[in-house]
């Protein structure tokens, strides 16, 4: 016969709540349901239970302490030890649950509507009673050329699971716009579908252009005699170089617009705006500067209102 | 595992020494689910779990707002290892 107070490590003259706290302690530790399949942490629990059984209350604590703890009980538990764990009265919980069973087979149906739902990211129950967990989303970035971004472009990435993704960039996709790539993400476990992959898009920076929702912005220097007379010059665009012609009388700041020469494609397509910079000669030669006096004589006009 | 016999709600409360309210309680938290609801039998899983949550609430001072997550949790640790299981197989 094993003694109660060893088996709860307490001493003989400990309280009841000392007793119950040590009992507490310790099924907590060798609970069957959270030792599964340990047969140790059972045979424990179980030795643990019937101690308690035995002096966990100051009734049972003072029979068992003058020896009328009734023998009964100790063949009982002498009993519920020696017999097996298929015919004993009560399994544990864990002996219940095959994967197969109810409540492990079932826990979605009503009555996962609540934080699990939303842990799992929509955890569901197949069919067949196996569980489907869809692998999770995965996210990445990719960086694209202004001009990959403006024009479209097809790109093959390598996932870090060593994957090959072939990646179609839409023309004119904007900053930070995200490319989904269904069944790409993490696996799935039991019968659930694959994660998806989510690619980040971020455009790197053109020396040569600006963009502004699908329209292309680029700055054109133009000499003063072409800002007053007109011309027409070569400007670069996404599409390579075009004529642009220039009416007289254009002024730094002055807007053209390049029809269809934006990003996109198609009736999507944005326009290339030209902004126009007059460049003045930096050191101007003696007779342009003896000439445009003479000139000034004649033309004098006031940028600042007051002519 | 799963025995086929079935015991009606007032046998179940005998056997697990509880009142009729408790076990109303846990069907109502939706922690047990009778494997009749209509009749209100409860098989060996059904008293397994109620001995279960008996145990976290007196053992391990589990309050009846834990005590859904936790079970949440076992069931769903239970499946994973049903699925692992069967992946091994």
């Amino acid at each position: 016969m094993t003694d109660p107070y060893v088996t709860l490590g307490v001493s003989k003259t400990a309280t009841p709540e000392e007793i119950k706290s040590a009992y507490k302690k310790l099924a907590r530790k060798y609970h069957p349901d959270l030792n599964p399949g340990n047969k140790e942490s059972e045979h424990k629990f179980k030795e643990v239970a019937h101690a308690f059984d035995l002096i966990g209350t100051k009734e049972n604590k003072q029979k068992f302490d003058s020896g009328e703890t009734d023998q009964q009980k100790q063949q009982q538990y002498e009993e519920y030890m020696r017999r097996g764990s298929g015919n004993k009265q009560r399994p544990f919980y864990q002996e219940t649950q095959d994967g197969s069973s109810r409540y492990s087979s079932a826990f979605g149906g009503g009555m996962d509507d609540d934080i699990f739902s939303k842990f799992f990211g929509g955890t569901g129950r197949g069919r067949n009673g196996g569980v489907e967990f869809p692998g999770e989303d995965e996210q990445y970035q990719l960086e694209v050329d202004f001009l990959e971004a403006a024009r479209g472009a097809e790109k093959v990435i390598t996932l870090p699971n060593g994957k090959k993704l072939q990646v179609k960039i839409p023309a004119g996709i904007q900053e930070g716009q995200k490319l989904k790539f269904k069944g790409h993400g993490g696996p799935a476990l039991g019968s659930g579908s694959p994660g998806d992959a989510y690619v980040s898009i971020s455009i790197k920076p053109s020396s040569e252009f600006n963009r502004v929702g699908k329209d292309i912005i680029s700055e054109v220097p133009i000499s003063l005699f072409e800002g007053i007379n007109g011309a027409e010059i070569e400007i670069q665009t996404i599409d390579g170089p075009v004529m642009l012609k220039i009416p007289p009388g254009v002024s730094t700041g002055t807007k053209l617009r390049v029809k269809d020469k934006g990003a996109g494609s198609g009736e999507q397509r944005g326009h290339h705006i030209v902004s126009l910079k007059v460049v003045l000669p930096k050191d101007p030669p003696h007779g342009l500067k003896e000439a445009l006096k003479n000139i000034e004589k004649q033309f004098h006009y006031s940028p600042r209102g007051h002519s | 595992m799963k025995k086929l016999i079935q015991i009606h709600i007032e046998e179940a409360c005998e056997e697990c020494k509880l009142s009729i309210e408790v076990i109303r309680k846990f069907i109502l938290e939706e922690w047990i689910k009778p494997s009749d609801p209509e009749e209100l039998l409860f098989d060996q899983e059904d008293l397994a779990r109620i001995h279960l949550i008996l145990e976290l609430q007196d053992d391990f001072g589990v309050n009846d707002e834990a005590v859904p997550i936790i079970l949440q949790l076992l069931d769903q640790l239970h499946s994973l290892r049903g699925t692992v299981s069967r992946l091994n197989r």
